[in-house]
């Protein structure tokens, strides 16, 4: 038997290949034994042959895994928190404190960004804090004006 | 993340900040700041203060503001006692006198949140801004403190303010910080606060453009060579090009990295007073969530009303009470206090002071006229206070009268509001104008040293005290000698220095000359009185010569001269003196005969011959005959005592009073 190698990771998991097979586990899965009959008795932790099709399972169990485990801190950038939960990636400005993805509706708050992929993700926040900037300086200025 | 609080921010209840500023002194003049152009009392809270400071366990205790706290000879029993109530503790300070002694002492304290007050990075940029610093102790005993502490979670800032001076060192203030190991480094613009040509040369309301590039530029070195140190400064709010490329990494006031140990920091005196309370009409929730206590015991709250002493009261009791709900009553009825308020436009809100604006680089505002209630001039029994673009006629009788709570007294009749001084003089007059004049009522607002003023419908009028209890009527001769009236004080004032000048002072008033034997000698009106002590206060305004020299003890004579040798005939030795006092008698001196009046028989009248002859009083006209009598009672009585014993004398003292009535015995 080879050697667990961590190629990738989505949302909140880890994707690892062993031998010839690809595992997506949660993070908060823990420690477990890289053993195809085990991993898939857990409902959200997913084994395929490519990376391709483990993905494709982690994003059709994403409803899934959010209502399993809780957001993961994987990142800062700036004034955001990147969190990963579930298949997807979610910026938090550190500016709206204590918040739990769980119980808000994420649609309310326009600061709280969602991609699958993390350089989509940091254009997206980039782009939201220009434009907020943008907005803040063309106010004063009619202000003054 | 514990959660920052226990009530919502748009209740009232327990204050949230409780500011305390230890001692009225600093160890340094720094050029920019107040305490150089102020003079400092050194006046220091009672550590005892504690004792009514119950009942804020989990609340901020903010520790110097605006003085250095570590001056006060007890800072450590206070940030002990501050952190045994269960307080967090956060402390403004230069941190030049954290000695090993007192790190030691105050290691364990309740540290939440320390903020060193640093201006430059070099020895000669420091040192020329922090008169009477030494940079490289500083710095010592600031590293020895931050070492020092036992909670490892304190967050360190350092506060840098911005001068011409030290402008150029701002970039590298960042990477020197950095090393230093602080979790934050705010940029404050100095604020005018003085005339003087050194501190108009250090302002920088001319270097905008350059102070912004350099603060621009910090942002940039923060953000690319991922410090955890973070950034604040007013400047930071408004639009900067860096925040085209590093959008994310500004937030309001504030810059930071992707760093993942980069902390931002937490300001309560912005978190809990900066925003929105129910009826305020300026975004501020300073009254119902902060208060402060000077170096008096005063509890403040808005930084502007005292509302209680923490000496006389519990500070809760103070907090809740009358006083200061009245405050919170007429912040929430008159905007125009809050628009005015310096607290809030550069403290609660110093992040979003806009750099681009001159007049913020100065500690008044030019829009407003009048900031806080200030008096313009006096017109005769009015002042006139000038407060928000507006002017207000009190009559003095009112005595202290604070514009801002007019609404206690609006419906006082007599008290005029109006857009010029002019308008208000106008008023006033038509006021006295429309009255008789019988209505108006003098009252006693001064007292000079040789005359009472008195303020008398629209004006004021100054009286020789020698004329005694007059009335002010309309029948009043105003043009005796030495009364003057005026609209103004400072006219008053001239008129009466300058007459003052031209007469003898004991013609306006009785003046004390000189002390002799017992005796006060008193000019009067050409006369020379003089008075013994004994007779206690002697009213000579408004009593003739002849019902002067009748009182009691009293002796009179035209000449100085002649009235001391008088009194140095009675020169009694000041034993003889204290013995007629153990005796029980008072010895006076009155038309040539000597007299020891009994304590016992009340007040004599010595010019009536009946009382004269009262039995207990002991009378001669030979003052050695006199003083032989006093002594000789000293030997009767023990010798007597001693032989009858205490019953046997009083048993003979009463039998004797029953049969010959009282008298020496």
């Amino acid at each position: 038997m080879g050697v667990p190698e961590l190629i990738e990771s989505i949302g909140f998991y880890n994707l690892v290949q062993l031998d010839e097979i690809i595992f997506g586990l949660p993070m908060g899965l823990g420690a477990v034994e890289l053993n195809v009959e085990k991993i898939n008795k857990h409902p959200c932790a997913f084994v395929g042959k490519t990376l391709e099709e483990v993905i494709e399972k982690i994003r059709l169990n994403d409803a899934l895994s959010k209502e399993k485990y809780e957001p993961i801190l994987k990142d800062v950038f700036g004034f955001y928190n990147i969190l990963g939960w579930g298949a997807d990636l979610y910026g938090v400005p550190v500016s709206l404190g204590e918040i739990n993805l769980h119980t808000i509706k994420i649609s309310d708050y326009p600061g709280i960004i969602k991609s699958f992929y993390r350089d989509d993700l940091i254009k997206e926040i980039e782009e939201f804090c220009r434009s907020e900037h943008r907005k803040m300086r063309d106010l004063s200025a009619g202000r003054e004006q | 993340m514990t959660s920052l609080n226990t009530l919502p921010l748009e209740e009232f209840g327990l204050p949230e900040i409780v500011e305390i500023e230890p001692i009225h002194s600093c160890n340094f003049r720094c050029i920019q700041c107040h305490v150089s152009y102020e003079t400092l009392t050194k006046n220091k809270i009672r550590p005892d203060f504690f004792k009514n400071l119950k009942g804020l366990e989990g609340k901020w205790a903010l520790l110097g503001s605006l003085y250095e706290p570590t001056v006060h000879p007890h800072f450590r029993e206070i940030a002990q006692g501050l952190s045994d109530a269960g307080m967090k503790l956060e402390m403004t300070t230069n941190g030049s006198l954290f000695n090993e002694s007192l790190v030691k002492d105050v290691a364990h304290c309740n540290w939440k949140n320390v903020i060193f007050s640093f201006d430059g990075i070099t020895k000669e940029t420091f040192e020329k801004i922090r008169r009477r610093a030494d940079f490289k102790k500083t710095l010592e005993g600031i590293k020895r403190f931050k070492d020092g502490i036992e909670n490892k979670d304190t967050f360190f800032a350092v506060n840098f303010t911005l001068l011409r001076s030290n402008l150029h060192e701002i970039v590298d203030s960042v990477d020197f910080w950095e090393d230093f190991g602080v979790d934050h480094l705010g940029f404050i613009a100095m604020v005018l606060r003085d005339e003087n040509k050194e501190l108009q040369e250090e302002c920088l309301n001319h270097d905008l453009v350059e102070l912004k590039t350099e603060l621009e530029l910090a942002a940039r070195r923060v953000v690319e060579k991922q410090y955890k140190i973070t950034l604040s400064s007013a400047a930071y709010s408004s639009w900067m090009d860096l925040k085209d490329i590093y959008p994310a990494h500004f937030m309001e006031s504030l810059v930071k990295s992707n760093n993942r140990n980069a902390r931002t920091p937490f300001n309560a005196r912005t978190y809990y007073q900066n925003g929105h309370f129910p009826g305020m009409s300026v975004n501020c929730r300073s009254p119902f969530k902060f208060a402060r206590i000077d170096y008096n015991g005063n509890v403040e709250l808005c930084y502007q009303f005292t509302v209680g002493n923490i000496y006389k009261n519990e500070f809760l009791d103070i907090w809740y009470g009358k006083e200061a709900q009245k405050v919170r009553d007429l912040v929430r009825s008159d905007p125009k206090v809050c628009y005015s308020c310096d607290y809030f436009r550069f403290c609660i809100k110093a992040g979003e002071v806009d750099y681009d604006k001159e007049a913020n680089f100065r500690n008044e505002t030019i829009d407003n006229y009048y900031n806080k209630p200030f008096l313009v001039e006096d017109k005769g029994s009015y002042q006139l206070v000038g407060y928000g673009s507006m002017i207000y006629g009190f009559p003095k009788s009112m005595g202290d009268v604070d514009p801002r709570f007019l609404a206690e007294y609006e419906n006082k009749p007599g008290v005029f509001v109006c857009a010029t001084t002019e308008e208000v003089k106008q008023k006033i007059d038509e006021y006295f104008a429309s009255i008789d004049k019988s209505e108006w009522i003098p009252i006693e607002i001064d007292n000079w040293i040789a005359h009472k003023v008195v303020s008398y419908g629209p004006q004021l009028v100054a009286i020789p005290k020698g004329y005694g209890k007059i009335v002010l009527n309309a029948e009043f001769d105003f043009n005796a000698p030495g009364i003057f009236i005026a609209d103004d004080v400072e006219t008053l004032r001239n008129a009466v220095d300058t007459y003052i000048k031209t007469v003898n002072i004991s013609e306006l008033m009785p003046t004390v000359i000189e002390q002799i034997s017992g005796y006060n000698i008193v000019e009067w009106q050409n006369n020379f009185y003089g008075i013994p002590f004994t007779s206690g206060q002697v009213d000579l305004v408004g009593a003739t010569s002849d019902e002067i020299s009748k009182i009691p003890g009293v002796i009179k004579s035209a000449s100085l001269n002649m009235i001391k040798d008088e009194l140095r005939k009675l020169d009694f030795e000041p034993e003889f003196i204290e013995l007629c006092l153990h005796l029980g008698y008072n010895a006076i001196y009155f038309e040539g005969v000597f007299y020891a009046i009994p304590h016992s028989i009340g007040k004599v009248d010595l010019s009536n011959p009946a009382e004269r002859k009262h039995p207990e009083i002991i009378s001669s006209s030979d003052k050695n005959k006199f003083r032989r009598e006093i002594i000789s009672k000293t030997y009767a009585y023990p010798l007597l005592r001693r032989f009858l014993g205490d019953f046997g004398y009083r048993t003979l003292k009463g039998w004797k009073i029953k049969l010959l009535g009282s008298g020496k015995l």
